[in-house]
């Protein structure tokens, strides 16, 4: 069984991610003077982005809570997922030397990038207790149900690296186009505004359609809804895009598998 | 299931994109829509064609052959860096491939996190790199410059590191491309006798040089690629042999024979026109054919095919226009028995070449065999010397 296998292969090179994302993070923050700083300030960045633009202009439905909170709580996965992309997307392109010289399995450089991207994710999160604090909000025991949140937002992360690492192989300026995409994904997931302005413009059938296609939407929400209201996940929802992952994931390492032996000679 | 360090390699085929330059989408989808019109032109080029080998577990295999011969492709689908074709390859163990050492080495890490990084990359736990720590560092001669940088190392320093890594994890089977080059005399020997070390542990060695001197000193066996096909395999002594003998070939081949001096041999014999025996004399009969009336300086040397030779003899003599006879005596030839090439070369007084360094014929020794070098030893140049032992009591 592919997902199995992926499963105990993922297992199996874990030493070999950590040390990779390890480095990475070393020699990143090595050479940057300010450090994690970076990581923490680049989703506040946004917060004050997005409040100034998004929520003075058209003001955005957030049931009761303060603007900055409620984009926060949805910037920290979405900034993984921005993050993981663009970063694992090029693993294999990025460690052409290491590839062309080492040999050990492919899929940890996009394991080491989702490593590294998860560690980011953590840092970004360090500033939203003080946001959550000075605007007189409270914190909730529901956080701790964002575990199988964060399975699942790996599970999709791993899916896209796969796909796009592999395919970027052969056609290496669809990298290009990358950025743009991601862009364009934000703003059909419920990471500006609120997942219920989406539901409202869609039908019933239309909608779980788009929460299976888009697992993000679920990952967004949920931890909006942990973070800011203190309410479970929608379990129903999180089934739905757990569902449409696998397959996603199951996709996109038979891709990788499939491409994977002729890496090398076009390295 | 076969035991560690098996290897064996079955009608191993790879070939290449020979029109793949560019990974862009614009590249793919043309040759797509060529594709769909028939008009596909896919050309591809072979790099190994049908290349079989077994080596057992503690057993060498060395991988000789001119540039572009598939020797490091071979050694690629052996490490499980690249995938074969059409074939079949069986490895058992841990494989340590050096293919380039100051690959794994990332220059912004000190030498010391860069150990415990190249160990993973090779498969290796924390611990186990811990262990053998001291020894790495030990060999590669860091001391305190482990702390530092890599990117302030020398590439020396680089170099000896990678090998220290990859020479202590222990594998079952080490793949060694080319690397020894960059070090010191004195190095090499340390990486040589450190292979030959791991051998004896029962390690399996595959080895791809260019420095037949090693190869010698390493391999019990070597496989011969031309242009990715098997053109000789078996013991190393003699494939290397058959491969001298065609390098020699190959430069008779491009030899341009437009120049207004050339010289050949006549005739090479031992004494009294017998056979050339090690030790006794060689006399080879020189035809000197000149345009003009010069001075010149011909030399000339005895190789077992490549250019370098193991020693060489020169003359001054004056030409005078058309063939000038001469003749070369060697009184004590120190070769061993088998098959020699005579490369010669033509210098006017000025030190002008009038002639390139290029073969002119060849002779066969007869007599005294070269004792074995021990492994890890590597002979600079086979001549026999007469030595006599005498055990005192």
């Amino acid at each position: 069984m592919n997902l199995v296998e992926f499963a105990r292969l993922a297992w199996r090179s874990r030493l070999l991610a950590f040390t990779l994302s390890e480095r990475e993070l070393r020699v990143r923050y090595k050479q940057a003077l300010l450090g994690m700083a970076w990581a923490f300030a680049a989703p506040l960045g946004y917060v004050l982005v997005f409040t100034v633009f998004f929520d003075r202009t058209a003001k955005i439905e957030t049931f009761g809570r303060p603007y900055p909170v409620f984009a926060y709580a949805a910037i920290i996965p979405w900034g993984f997922f921005a993050q993981a992309l663009s970063r694992c997307s090029t693993a294999i392109v990025d460690n052409l030397v290491l590839l062309n010289k080492v040999s050990c399995p492919r899929e940890t450089f996009v394991f080491s990038g989702i490593a590294t991207a998860v560690v980011d994710m953590l840092v970004s999160a360090v500033a939203f207790p003080i946001v959550v604090l000075s605007f007189g909000e409270h914190f909730y025991a529901a956080t701790f149900l964002l575990i199988p949140v964060i399975l699942l937002q790996v599970a999709i992360a791993a899916a896209l690296a796969l796909f796009l690492s592999s395919i970027l192989m052969y056609v290496r300026d669809v990298r290009h186009l990358l950025p743009l995409v991601t862009q364009l994904l934000m703003f059909a997931t419920p990471v500006v505004w609120g997942q219920a302005a989406i539901r409202q413009r869609l039908s019933e059938p239309v909608f779980d359609l788009y929460v299976a296609l888009n697992p993000m939407a679920t990952v967004c929400e949920s931890y909006r809804r942990a973070l800011v209201y203190g309410q479970a996940p929608d379990w129903s929802l999180l089934g739905i895009s757990s569902a449409s992952t696998a397959l996603f994931l199951a996709f996109a390492y038979w891709v990788f598998k499939r491409l994977e032996p002729g890496f090398a000679d076009v390295a | 299931m076969s035991p560690k360090g098996y290897v064996r390699a079955e009608q191993i085929w790879k070939r290449f994109r020979a029109d793949r330059n560019r990974q862009l989408l614009r590249d793919e989808v043309s040759r797509l829509r060529q594709r769909r019109k028939g008009t596909a032109a896919e050309r591809w080029r072979w790099a190994i064609r049908d290349v079989s080998f077994e080596v057992q577990p503690g057993e060498s295999l060395a991988l000789i052959g001119s540039n572009g011969s598939g020797k490091s492709t071979m050694l690629k689908i052996l490490a499980g860096i690249m995938f074969p074709t059409y074939g079949a390859l069986t490895a058992e163990g841990r494989i340590g491939a050096l293919i380039e050492v100051r690959a794994g080495i990332h220059p912004d890490l000190t030498g010391r996190e860069n150990v415990f990084m190249f160990g993973s990359l090779l498969g290796l736990k924390r611990a186990d790199v811990r262990k053998r720590f001291d020894d790495i560092v030990e060999f590669a001669e860091l001391s305190d410059a482990v702390d530092r940088q890599v990117k302030y190392y020398s590439s020396g320093m680089g170099m000896r590191l990678g090998f220290a890594v990859a020479a202590f994890l222990e594998p079952d089977i080490m793949v060694v491309d080319e690397v020894l080059a960059v070090g010191d005399a004195a190095f090499q020997q340390r990486c040589l006798d450190r292979m030959r070390e791991v051998m004896a542990q029962g390690t399996t060695l595959l080895y791809v040089s260019h420095d037949l001197a090693t190869v010698e000193a390493m391999c019990k066996n070597t496989l011969w690629l031309d242009q990715g096909v098997v053109r000789g395999h078996g013991a190393t002594h003699d494939v290397l042999g058959q491969y001298r003998r065609s390098v020699e070939v190959h430069s008779i081949a491009q030899h341009p024979s437009t120049t207004d001096v050339d010289l050949h041999i006549v005739a090479s014999s031992g004494t009294d026109g017998g056979a050339v025996r090690s030790q006794g004399p060689l006399v080879l009969n020189l035809v000197v054919r000149s345009a003009h009336t010069r001075q010149v300086r011909v030399v000339l040397g005895f190789s077992e095919g490549s250019p370098a030779p193991i020693f060489i003899a020169q003359h001054e003599q004056t030409l005078r226009p058309g063939d000038n006879r001469s003749t070369c005596r060697v009184e004590q030839l120190p070769l061993p028995a088998g098959e020699y090439a005579v490369y010669a070369t033509v210098l006017d007084d000025t030190g002008a070449t009038l002639r390139n360094w290029s073969p002119i014929g060849h002779f066969e020794v007869h007599g005294l065999v070269l004792p074995p070098t021990p492994t890890g030893v590597v002979r600079l140049s086979s001549v026999v010397v007469d030595t006599s032992w005498h055990e005192d009591h």
